[in-house]
This record gives C-alpha cells, structure tokens and sequence, in this order.
C-alpha cells in the first residue's frame, strides 16, 4: 500500500500534466482579490465622491437659507435634507439616514477681536452649518471574502449666509467736484454716478431680513445700511432752507425723492446744498433732535450741526449732515426683478428707478461752469461721522460694524472762507461760495464767516473772524498747523488716521479708490499750498509703506483699509490717469467696475462658502 | 488527420504548458482587461462627479453676479457649466463631455449651449429655484483600442442639484 502511494506521488510529481492550472486558479485569487479591490473600493470611491457633492450641496443649502441664528435649526434640518442624499435633490441609494446637520461657531467668521464661545450663558451664536452623510455601499466581488459593504461618509461645512453677527454697514461715498469727471468705462456716467450704481449693485446682492421674514428694522434684521457723503450738506428742520437761484435749496428728503424735478447739473435749482464742513469729535456721541419741528423720518440719527438763523421773528434752522439716509433695512424687495424696494429711502437716494432723476446730478456739489465743480475734499471729518453713527446704530440694535469709503483720496479742503479761484468772483450773496468754508477747531472756537446774508444760516458756534476775508489767515486752532485733526495740514494722513481709528474701534473698513492718483493729490488745502509735511503721531502704514514725500491718494486710500484685502481699486475709469492698483485682488475684479467690487464687499458677508472641515 | 494529432497529442507532455497557457490566456486578459477598464471607469467617474460638484457651486455663485454695466453675468448656463466641468476635468477629453441643466426639476435642457435659461436663472423671482448640473462622459470598453463598445455606448453619469441662496 505504502509502496503504491509512494508510486502514485512520484507519479504525479513526474507528470507534467495540468501543471499550469494550480497556478492560474492561485493567480486568479489574486486577480479576482485585485479585481475586487478595484471594482468595489472603486464603486465606494465614486459614492463617497456623490455623497460628498451631495453634503457640500446641502451643507450650501442650508446654510443659504439661514442668517446666524441657532433658533432655525429646524429650517436648517429640512433643507439639508432635501439637498443630502437621502433627499429629493441629490438621492443616492446606499445612504444610511438622513444627514446629519450640526450648527457650529467657526471663530474666523466671527467680528474682528472676537472668537466662539460655546459653552456658559454667553454662548456665541451659530455661524456655520456641518452636514455629515454617511453610505454603506455594497460590494459584488469582496462579498466573496466576507466583506459586504463598505462604509464610507462625507462632510462638508459651509459658513452661513449673512454674517455671525448683524451688519451695520455706512457706505460713504465722495460727493466733490472730483467725482464730477466721466468715467468712460461705465457708460459714461459720471463717477459719482457709477458709485451710486455700485451702491445699487451692492443692495441688490442682500436680503437684510432673515428667511421667511418679508420685512424688517432694527433688532430684527441682519443688515442695516446708510448712506454717507461728503461733503456734509443742509437740510431743513424748520423752516425753508437758503434761497437759491430764486428758490429755496433742495432738503435731503428733495434729494432723496429727486424732488420731483430734478435740476440739470449746470444750474443750482432743486440741489441741496454743501454745508461747511463740520468736525465731529472722535468718539463723541452725537446728540439727537431734542426741540424744533418732530424730525422726518430722514432726520432722525443723522450725524448733524445745527444752524440757526433769525430774521426779524423768524427763525430758521437747519442741519448740515453727512448721513442722508438712517441705517436702514426696507431696501430689498425679492419679487422686483432687480431685487430693490422702490419705496425705499435708501434706494431712492442711489438712484435707483430713476436713472434721468437723481443720478443726472450728484448732491449739490457741483461749481459753476462745465462742470469742473470745485474741490473741497476732506474726508476724516467724515469717517468720524460715520463711526459714531455706527456706534449708535450698534447700541441700539447690536451687530457689527463696517464702513465702505469710496472716494479718489485727493484731500484738497481750504482754509479760506471762500473759494475766489473757484468762483472768479465770489461775493457776500453767493451763498455756494459760504457753504463751502472750512471751520476750523473744535465747536466754539472756528474762525467764522464775518458776514451773514439774511438768507444765509451762521453756524451758532461760529466766533466771527477779525480779518476780511481776502486777509484771512492760516488757522492757528488747528493745532498749530500740525496736522492733527481738524486741520488744513496733511489731510490725506488724517484720512488714513480716521480709518485707522475705526478699524481699531473694531469697525472693519473697506476702502475703494476710484480713480485714486498715484502721483499727487496730497498737497492738503487749497489756496494754501501746504503740502504733508508733519509725520502724524498714530498713523500707521499698515498696508503700504510711505514716506511723506512720497504719498499719495492711492497710497492714503490703502491705508485706511482695515487691512490690504479690504483694499479695493477701481483705476480704469476715464478722465484721470492713475495706476493705483489693488495688490490683494486680481486685475479682473478692477476690471469689472465698482459693482463687483461693492459686491464682493458685501459677498464676504452673505454668500454661504464651503470651509474645510476642521475650521477653527 | 485526427489520428496523427491524437498521436502528436498523446507522444509527450512537451508543450502543454503553453497548451494550458493559451487556454487561460484569454480569461486572465479578460479579467485583465475589465479591471482596467472599471479602473478607468471609476477613476472617470470620480473626477466627474467632483467635476459636476464643481460646476454646479460655480453655477449658482454666478447666477446673481452683475458686471460693471449692470447686465448679468451669467450668458449661458449650459456654456459655463461645461466649460466648469472641463476646467475641473482636464484629464476627460473634452469633446466628449455632454451636459444637462435641469431647472427647478423641470425639463431638462440638453442643448450644448442655452441662453434662454439664462433668462429664467437670473430672474429674481425664479433665483431660488434649484438647478441640476447633469454631464456624461462615454463609458470606454476596451481602454486600448478606445472601443466605446458601440456607436452611443455606456455612459457614465454624475449630477447634482445646489440651491441658489
């Protein structure tokens, strides 16, 4: 027996018969292990990559339809799900239960100086959404060796729409003889007009109420918004304002309305008028209409001065302010095909739905003659305003602040009381010519107009001055010419130590140079010939480097950002030569206009993005 | 005849080896052959689901979008959504990627190139409706010679829905 097994296996072993077969059936394991790896964790692979399209699409739904709130959990619920994998939009058969949604705090996303807090009675709210999906996905070959599905999951995080806290945002927008040039890159409107068309564009992008919510004010909506110029201008509180060209001046509710009439821009009828600029102390609280006729509802929170003029029995007063409009938030109107509410203030006031109204003329700062306009370009006087508009508008509502200075930077107020270059010949009667004086120093203390028409309000803190006019001169409360706010000297180093101040008031500033020079433009005051002389004491050039020499409108516009991303430069419109180029946007952002930009500002506050995951 | 060839067969075991070999030859190609060709498959499939997830974030970014003059950016939806796709995609030839834009789960659009979609898409009153981003890209049999196995073939699908916000 032994001996025939032993025959058998020598047998065998000799036999060469079906030798290749063990092998190809041990190699087939292998390939069919192979195939199976390639076949099923392939087929895993390409339902990990479905559902992961299908989390970033619910994730980007859901946190769509919410502003940062934690109350809306439910809303956030349902939409991700009809997004996720298990929904109607984006099935896949392998899900396992519904998404699951998560609102978390990403601390990148919350205002300047502030990070989530998650725990305790203070707890941050929500501002972004995580949906997490997860497949079990069946295989066909490594079912053989056991394994029968595969698991695998996605995750995607989206921040919300809106901000993680409300926005007040003040939108300042030059209004001097400057921005009377035509920009030939944008329809050949003026710039003033493009920059409004560029506020349009902005408020089209928001919705300021929260999901569900067709109106809202205050505490109850997510973004409020005002409307800032400079310079600062009249309007009525009691009693007609200044008789111009034979008829009283527009008031800002005229301006806003387009006064039914709007004026060409060669004649000053129906325009409201520029008031001299007033000087709002950093920081201080502006007071509110406290006596005089109940304000109109564009009066009230305006950042204002009031004058006062008697006549005999009659007393006039009126108020010279930067802000036309009050935060609001009853701009939007989603069933209008641009997105804008017509009945809105705000919306009237940028010109919306009355593009041969409003637009045709700017407010009312237009000179004399074809349309040079004068100068008169101080912009500090005016952030200043603005931030104390948003600190109110913050303590009484909350929210985060934000301001949008769109100007060319080129500073050029004068210290003289009247702008006789400008105006050939100005005389006591021309009451643009006064509206145009620079006061000087802190409340109570200006070198003043000496003369006062009867038509012509004198600011009640006016010290009349003790030269004539022509003799005036240089201020001397201006901190002895130092530069430091109020003052003729440096007023471009001023700009950028007003924004500078905002941005450390935790107020993010963004800046928009539009056609800012990058050549010249920083010789402070006209008619005087003073240049930037003084290094001012706190300015800082956080996004681009100068020497005094060397700076420039484009240069001064940088650094009053809050920081160089917030730098945005419109250099392709007509009328100026400049190459004042954003170093932190593509050219093509440029290229499209103020419009993109003034989206993109406010994009970063609305638009949901995928974050990475694990973003802190 | 055939007995000469029993003979041959039965003379020696010389050769049986690549007897057997050609035997099995065909089968390992064919395993071979279909693993790289679902390898090929899937490797497609996932740069053009991630492709059309893509296409469809970029779709919806866009669809507000105003340029400087006021007009809508948005032209041509099914134009820009294949060109995302075939930006996204540069290893898929992009003559063969086809493309489909449903609109709030209507009728699909197939054309290559849809303007009057662009229409609805940008209306504020439809802006919230959802949009599909459906693309196809041919399903290649026999990765070697390019066989399509037929004239239309397989094809492999990827699709997803966004919301616009």
């Amino acid at each position: 027996m032994k001996k025939a097994i032993r025959s058998l296996v020598r047998k065998a072993l000799r036999d060469q018969r079906g030798q290749t077969l063990p092998f190809v059936a041990l190699a087939m394991t292998g390939l069919m292990s192979v195939a199976g790896l390639v076949v099923d964790v392939g087929h895993a692979y390409v339902v990990r990559s479905q559902i992961q399209n299908s989390a970033n699409a619910a994730a980007l739904a859901a946190a769509g339809l919410v502003y940062n709130q934690q109350s809306q959990t439910v809303n956030t619920t349902t939409q991700a799900d009809k997004f996720g994998a298990t929904g109607i939009e984006n099935p896949n058969p392998y899900i396992v239960g519904p998404p699951v949604v998560n609102l978390v705090c990403v601390s990148s996303l919350m205002p300047k100086g502030t990070s989530c807090v998650n725990s305790g009675p203070n707890q941050s709210p929500k501002n972004a959404v995580q949906v997490t999906q997860t497949a079990k996905v069946p295989t066909f070959l490594m079912a053989m060796v056991g394994i029968r599905n595969l698991t695998v999951s996605a995750t995607a995080t989206a921040s919300m729409r809106g901000t993680s806290v409300p926005l007040n945002l003040a939108v300042i927008v030059d209004g001097t003889g400057s921005m009377a040039q035509t920009d030939s890159s944008c329809g050949s409107l003026t710039q003033f007009q493009c920059a409004l068309s560029g506020v349009q564009a902005l408020l089209e992008l928001g919705d300021p109420c929260p999901s569900g919510v067709s109106t809202c004010s205050g505490s109850t909506s997510n973004i409020r918004v005002s409307l800032f110029t400079f310079p600062n201008v009249l309007t009525a509180v009691n009693g007609a304002l200044p008789v111009v060209n034979g008829s009283p001046a527009d008031s800002i509710s005229d301006e806003i309305a387009c006064g039914g009439s709007p004026a060409t821009w060669n004649t000053y009828t129906r325009q409201p008028i520029a008031a001299p600029y007033t000087l709002p102390v950093p920081g201080a609280t502006l007071s509110t209409y406290t006596s005089g006729n109940a304000p109109s509802t564009y009066d009230v929170g305006l950042t204002y001065l009031r004058y006062s003029n008697t006549v005999g029995s009659t007393t006039k007063t009126w108020d010279a302010t930067y802000q036309i409009t009050p935060f609001l938030s009853d701009y939007y109107n989603s069933s209008d095909s641009s997105g804008l509410s017509s009945s809105s203030n705000l919306v009237k006031a940028v010109g919306y739905g009355n593009t041969s109204g409003c637009l045709t003329y700017t407010f009312g700062i237009w000179g004399v003659g074809s349309g040079s306009g004068f100068g008169n370009t101080y912009t500090a006087s005016a952030i200043y305003a603005a931030q104390a508009a948003l600190n109110a508008e913050q303590a009484s509502y909350g929210g985060q602040n934000a301001i949008i200075l769109l100007s060319d930077g080129g500073m050029n107020a004068s210290y003289y009381s009247e702008n006789k270059n400008a105006y050939g010949s100005a005389d006591n009667n021309n009451q643009f010519a006064k509206a145009y004086e620079f006061p000087s120093g802190p409340a109570g203390s200006e070198v003043g107009p000496t003369h006062t028409s009867p038509n012509y309000p004198v600011p009640s803190y006016y010290t009349p001055a003790t030269s004539s006019d022509s003799t005036k001169s240089y201020d001397t409360l201006g901190v002895n010419g130092q530069g430091n706010y109020p003052d003729w000297y440096d007023q471009c180093q001023q700009t950028m130590q007003a924004g500078q101040y905002a941005t450390n008031h935790s107020t993010t500033v963004f800046a928009v140079a539009y056609g800012a020079s990058s050549t010249s433009g920083c010789s402070s005051g006209w008619n005087v010939g003073a240049t930037d002389t003084t290094t001012l004491s706190g300015v800082s050039d956080v996004n681009a480097s100068f020497t005094l020499s060397s700076l420039t409108p484009c240069i001064e516009m940088e650094n009053v950002a809050s920081n160089l991303n917030d730098f945005y430069s419109d250099y392709y419109q007509g009328g100026t030569s400049t190459n004042c180029i954003d170093g932190a946007h593509v050219s093509s952002l440029s290229q499209g206009g103020l419009q993109a930009i003034f989206q993109s500002i406010l994009t970063k506050y609305l638009s949901p993005q995928l974050l990475p995951n694990n973003a802190q | 005849m055939g007995r000469r060839l029993r003979v041959l067969l039965r003379r020696g075991e010389e050769g049986q080896a690549l007897v057997e070999l050609a035997l099995t030859v065909p089968a390992v190609m064919t395993i071979l052959t279909a693993l790289f060709a679902f390898a090929l498959a899937f490797s497609n499939e996932l740069t053009l689901t991630s492709a059309v997830g893509v296409a469809g974030e970029n779709l919806i970014k866009t669809r507000n979008a105003l340029n400087s003059d006021g007009t809508a950016v948005l032209t041509d939806p099914c134009a820009q959504a294949l060109a995302s796709i075939q930006g996204a995609a540069p290893s898929l030839n992009p003559a063969n990627i086809g493309v489909t834009l449903t609109l709030n789960n209507g009728t699909p659009v197939t054309a290559s190139t849809c303007p009057s979609a662009a229409t609805t898409m940008t209306n504020k009153s439809f802006d919230k409706d959802p949009v599909t981003v459906t693309a196809t890209y041919p399903f290649i049999l026999l990765p070697i010679f390019n066989f399509k196995g037929g004239t239309t073939g397989w094809m492999l699908t990827a699709s997803v829905t966004e919301y616009a916000y």
